[in-house]
């Protein structure tokens, strides 16, 4: 959901604890219990042009270069279980 | 061959994590708490046992090195780390450290507005006065952020000598280890700092997987002797010793081993009052503004992406009014939020240069950082417009006797540039060019 949104070019706000914000650094993170964080980050980047037009570029730019699909986990997977045995 | 160690000392105030709910609340933007345990934890490390060295090597040796200290720490350390102040103060009433200039709050106003720049550099000076009994000559900018443009305003103000990033960009073929003159200000000395030998102590001190690792004293000295040059200017920010470089990794044992190995080698120490009397060997000019940081050494550490520069407008577009307010707490606040660290924290250069913002911030993201900054431009904007309120009601007022203590002109007191003339500058750079041929 998170993904499909920033591909749409839509400024995300997510927990802090959820996988997509290890794998995207230009993401507005939360602490999901915490309300008032969550409110402020939603009308900051409703609020302020600057912050939105960051977020997308800087989102676009890493999608760009990001992996998806189980090709890349698999392989570091394995490399990673090689370097073990090894 | 000479050696001129220069150390920065800084720490800003950081702002707490402020939202919008706290707009309207009047003030309290700063993290008090943590901005006083990381400055204890600083002082402890690093300020205290570092001093104490260089006290007892400038007694034991005769070593000399040069510091600038900025405002933002000063004040910070009288209310925290008195200790850590005290012995400052002491190394250079003792002539073991040659104190520099620099903008009081560790601003970039000399990227934005040279009225500022100029007002701040007179509450440093007034600062140093008041705090270690000095006026320093020579003048180092946050982050030796230089540019042509910057240099007339440096030599108004009445300074004899600048230290430079000693980028290959600009000098080309020429070495960092000579005195430099500015094209754009003839009378003022550049000192171009040598980034290599700099770099070797500041990042790869404790860099293992380096083929020079470890770093000892002889092995820096003869480094440095066997430089071709005048001079090697060595210069670093002080936290360096202890808290960059833990004590553990033998930092505080090398910096007192290193005036022994340096007069072994025949290197003597100098400092940067003594270099700025010396004959420049060629001009340089800097079309851009350049800095120490990152591995571009230009401005985008502070002004890289449009967060730090929307921050940087907004805060900047204030000045007018803030001065107007007279209100002294208030200029004070908003001169701590011109500290060039706010800016830093909004970087998203997450590559390269990243880790190195990260280390340093206190935010969880560059996003966190702007928005809490930008909520607490929020609210200094209204308590500007309504104490601007209050005095359009004031003066409306039919004129009678004001009951109010009188306010004190918030800029600080202007002092008569000692610059020499531009074209008498210029006239004597030109002999001394002409006999440099000869």
């Amino acid at each position: 959901m998170a993904l499909e949104s920033l591909r749409a070019g839509t400024p995300v706000i997510i927990s802090r604890n959820s996988g997509v914000a290890e794998a995207i650094a230009n993401l507005l993170t939360v602490d999901f219990w915490d309300v008032n964080d969550i409110a402020d980050k939603m009308l900051a980047v409703v609020n302020d042009g600057v912050l939105a037009r960051e977020l997308r570029e800087r989102t676009s730019e890493e999608l760009r270069d990001l992996r998806l699909g189980v090709d890349e986990p698999a392989r570091l997977t394995s490399e990673t279980y090689a370097a073990a045995v090894d | 061959m000479d050696v001129c160690f220069y150390f920065q000392l800084h720490q800003p105030k950081r702002v707490r994590r402020y939202q919008v709910f706290d707009i309207g609340s009047g003030g309290d933007y700063f993290d008090e708490a943590k901005n006083r345990d990381t400055l204890r934890g600083v002082a402890e490390r690093c300020y205290v046992p570092a001093v104490e060295i260089l006290t007892r090597l400038s007694q034991g040796e005769g070593a000399r090195v040069s510091m600038s200290i900025s405002g933002v720490l000063v004040e910070q350390m009288k209310a925290y780390a008195p200790k850590a102040l005290a012995g400052i103060q002491a190394l250079v009433q003792s002539g073991g450290a040659e104190l520099l200039s620099e903008t009081s709050h560790h601003s970039l106003s000399s990227l934005r507005n040279n009225d500022e720049f100029a007002d701040q550099v007179r509450l440093h000076r007034d600062l140093m006065k008041r705090t270690f009994g000095v006026e320093p000559k020579v003048f180092r900018n946050t982050e030796l952020i230089v540019s042509d443009a910057l240099m007339p305003v440096v030599a108004a103000l009445g300074f004899d000598a600048m230290m430079v990033e000693g980028a290959d960009t600009i000098l080309g073929w020429r070495s960092p280890n000579f005195v430099y003159g500015s094209k754009s200000a003839p009378a003022l000395r550049l000192l171009p700092r040598n980034y290599r030998l700099s770099d070797d102590v500041a990042f790869r001190f404790t860099a293992r997987d380096w083929s020079e690792w470890p770093l000892t004293a002889d092995k820096y000295a003869a480094w440095i002797a066997a430089n071709p040059g005048d001079v090697v200017n060595v210069f670093m920010d002080f936290e360096t010793l202890g808290e960059h470089q833990h004590a553990d990794s033998g930092i505080f044992d090398f910096l007192r081993a290193l005036p022994a190995a340096l007069k072994r080698n025949g290197v003597r120490m100098v400092t940067p009052s003594e270099l700025a009397t010396r004959k420049p060997v060629a001009l340089l000019s800097f079309p851009g503004a350049m800095s120490w940081a990152d591995t571009e050494r230009d401005v985008s550490a502070w002004l890289g992406n449009g967060l730090q520069h929307a921050a940087h407008e907004r805060l900047y577009a204030l000045r007018d009014s803030v001065l107007g307010t007279r209100d002294l707490a208030l200029i004070a606040t908003w001169r701590d939020l011109s500290t060039s660290d706010h800016f830093y924290y909004m970087s998203t250069k997450w590559h390269a240069d990243g880790d190195v913002h990260t280390y340093f911030s206190p935010y969880a993201t560059p996003y966190d950082a702007y928005i809490s900054y930008m909520n607490v431009m929020r609210d200094l904007e209204q308590r500007i417009a309504k104490i601007a309120r209050g005095l359009k009601t004031r003066d409306a007022r039919p004129k009678t006797q004001d009951p109010r203590p009188k306010t004190q002109d918030p800029r600080p007191k202007t002092h008569k540039p000692r610059a020499k003339t531009q074209s008498a500058a210029k006239a004597k750079a030109k002999t001394k060019a002409a006999k440099r041929k000869k």
